[in-house]
């Protein structure tokens, strides 16, 4: 028999109650919308796992603060614009520049994913980050929830024929670059 | 069937579509090739994203352990927060009230008019209106230079007779758009059209019959709780003043303007003249809107022309309505939950926190506070306006500041979390979160860490202001204010005293 789902309310109670597993359940149910937002905001890729963890660490020392505790995933994803935010801030005071790069795919366990051109892969992720905000979160937030569109509408707050026509614009403009340069690889040829 | 648009192959490949173009797709070569080209693409994204996923049982582990370090949340005590009460609201109630008395005191050839108002207005138990406002900035040569666009809808309704002493309930909402214009555009100071695109300027806020109100700066992404708004407050604000001017019957009928339509219904026209009234000074003549049916005003318009020389502004309320029942949750008072609650602290268990927080940083520094100098309240929001030294107070880099100050560089180390000084500045995070919520959001706030350090026990380090009502109980108009020395003690002082304190705050 499936276990009956907590509701987000219910685990906000039971953390602020003394269970961290409560809490950990939360991070299972929001982490990869966080993930997104943070990635969207910030631009900055090798920090995502980072970022994430000081969201949700955030929301732990401020849970008590969460007046509607069934609005989390709201309450949440607003910390981790916050946190995206003042990594931007912080960044740009330290004279870093923002980097597009992908995850080192050569280190990854995954066969799979090396056999992609990372050159090409590049050029698609310094693409994502010059698109609109709204585009590149709703590319992110569509991959990292494993591309289950209508709860990423749903998490977002907006409808899901909306939803759906902002990350098919995002992919065709994601999409032009890439076959831009490959055409011109091809002439090249 | 036309070839598909990018958008149109790109649902298609994400499967977002509803099956209408698979047909035209299998038959054209040249979509159905784009097709595979996005398929690829997004085969590509998915492995990207699946890959930092996949740490995501580690980073859960991680995050867990990391929980016992921390200070375990719990509910806090129920505490009015204490606020500088300011928003919009007053302001536009004061004006919707400014309606009512201006009728009932107004003299001159149409009185018996007036008398029957004066009865009408007097039974009033509740009011929506909006306003729209139109303020032109003009350069040197008095040429506009810029517009800015105000629209506010404002509700009241009266507390009952048991409640008399609170302002009764209250939701008022603002928007505005600010944009420069040229001398091609036609500005119409009565247009009521709602300007398009995201607002420049977005407060609401929201106060139900003595229970505490909350005030949301959209725009600046915060919120703040505020005491219940008492019927005497309602006086403290300057449009009172200008009510008390018009119940003293200053104002004087100068000119009928005939009749007009104002949504299907007839309207009589009024200009009123408050002439050298000391609060409607730099105000013009009001012009005045009633319907003979009711009784009651229907449209109002004035303008401001004091600085003439620099701006125009020129307001219209209307959409007036007279006792209307809202909705059981038109004075709901509820959190935003994605922005960020700037409430200041009140209680000593907050105070103590910062305290606490400075306090080892002084330790920790050899004797000085965070080398930071908050400026005014515009240049603190504005990323472009960079001061060396910082005029932001981030809670982030100060922690960051700290942790070098003692000995902790370099990548993070597991064996930290054990060392008493890293669990002592890991204690100190709250108190930096509320300086930082405090300095970067609230309306009044100020730090000296640049000036004032341990040793200067009569110089004020750091304020805010608090509210109307100190922690004794006392009342005052003009607003009281925590204060913190350089030696870390604090009192709450009323504005008189702050402003000797902090000069250049009240300048």
């Amino acid at each position: 028999m499936e276990p009956i789902a907590n509701s987000d309310a219910e685990l906000v109670t039971e953390t602020l109650a003394g269970d961290r597993e409560a809490f950990g359940q939360l991070y299972d149910r929001h982490a990869r919308m966080v993930r997104a937002v943070v990635v969207a905001a910030s631009g900055d890729w090798a920090a995502v796992e980072d970022l994430t963890q000081e969201c949700f660490l955030r929301a732990y020392r401020k849970l008590a603060e969460l007046r509607d505790a069934e609005r989390f995933g709201p309450w949440i994803v607003g910390i981790a614009r916050n946190v995206a935010r003042e990594r931007r801030r912080s960044l740009r005071r330290d004279h870093h520049e923002f980097s597009p790069r992908p995850p080192d795919l050569a280190s990854s366990a995954d066969g799979d994913a090396t056999a992609y051109d990372t050159t090409q892969l590049e050029t698609v992720m310094r693409r994502l980050a010059e698109l609109p905000d709204d585009e590149r979160l709703a590319i992110h937030a569509f991959y990292f929830e494993e591309q289950n569109a209508c709860q990423v509408a749903e998490r977002l707050e907006i409808s899901r024929s909306s939803f759906y026509a902002l990350v098919a614009r995002a992919l065709a403009h994601l999409a032009t670059r890439p076959q831009t340069v490959a055409r011109q690889n091809e002439a090249n040829i | 069937m036309a070839c598909l648009t990018p958008e149109q192959l790109s649902a298609l490949a994400l499967g977002l579509d509803d099956g209408e173009f698979a047909p035209h797709v299998s038959a054209c070569p040249d979509c159905q090739a784009k097709v595979d080209n996005l398929r690829r693409l997004s085969q590509q994204l998915a492995a990207v994203h699946a890959m930092l996923d996949r740490r995501h049982t580690a980073s859960r582990a991680q995050l867990l352990s990391q929980l016992s370090h921390v200070e375990r949340p719990s509910r806090p005590a129920a505490t009015w927060r204490r606020f500088a009460y300011g928003g919009i609201g007053l302001s536009s109630a004061a004006a919707a009230l400014l309606l009512l008395a201006f009728f009932a005191t107004t003299p001159g050839n149409q009185l018996s008019a007036m008398e029957r108002m004066v009865m009408a207005v007097r039974e009033v138990t509740s009011y929506s209106f909006k306003n729209f406002g139109t303020d032109t900035y003009l350069d040197p040569d008095g040429k506009p230079k810029a517009i800015r666009r105000e629209i506010s809808s404002i509700c009241w309704r009266a507390p009952d007779q048991a409640n008399h002493k609170w302002f009764g309930d209250l939701h008022a909402e603002t928007k505005a758009w600010k944009r420069p214009i040229s001398a091609d555009d036609n500005v119409a100071a009565n247009d009521s059209a709602t300007p398009t695109g995201e607002p420049t300027f977005h407060i609401a806020e929201t106060h139900s019959t003595g229970k505490p109100g909350i005030v949301i700066f959209y725009t600046g992404g915060y919120y703040f709780w505020c005491p219940p708004v008492r019927a005497v407050e309602g006086l403290v604000d300057n449009h009172m003043a200008k009510l008390r001017a018009v119940q003293q019957g200053q104002g004087q009928i100068v000119r009928e303007l005939g009749n007009k339509t104002i949504d299907g219904r007839e309207a009589s026209g009024y200009v009123v003249d408050f002439e050298d009234a000391v609060p409607f000074q730099g105000y013009g003549p009001v012009e005045v809107w009633l319907d003979p049916q009711t009784d009651l005003p229907m449209e109002l318009s004035f303008k401001w022309n004091e600085h003439t020389d620099k701006m125009i502004d020129e307001s219209r309320i209307t959409d007036i309505r007279w006792n209307i029942d809202f909705p059981p949750d038109q004075f709901a008072t509820v959190a935003p939950a994605d922005l960020i609650d700037s409430t200041p602290p009140a209680d000593e268990h907050d105070i103590s926190q910062i305290v606490s927080a400075l306090k080892l940083f002084a330790e920790l520094s050899g004797g000085r506070y965070p080398r930071i100098r908050t400026t005014d309240r515009d240049q603190k929001h504005d990323p472009a306006f960079k001061t060396d030294p910082p005029n932001t107070f981030d809670g982030e880099l100060v922690r960051s500041e700290m942790l070098r100050l003692a000995g902790f560089t370099g990548p993070p180390q597991s064996d930290w979390s054990r060392d008493p000084k890293y669990q002592q500045i890991e204690a100190a995070t709250p108190g930096l979160d509320w300086l930082t919520r405090v300095l970067i959001d609230s309306y009044r706030a100020g730090f000296f860490g640049v000036e004032v350090g341990p040793q200067d026990k009569d110089k004020v380090l750091l304020w805010w202001m608090a509210g109307t009502e100190d922690d004794k109980g006392n009342y005052d108009a003009d607003g009281f204010y925590r204060v913190f020395y350089g030696d870390l003690r604090t009192e709450t002082v009323p504005e008189e005293k702050f402003s000797e304190l902090v000069p250049q705050a009240t300048e």
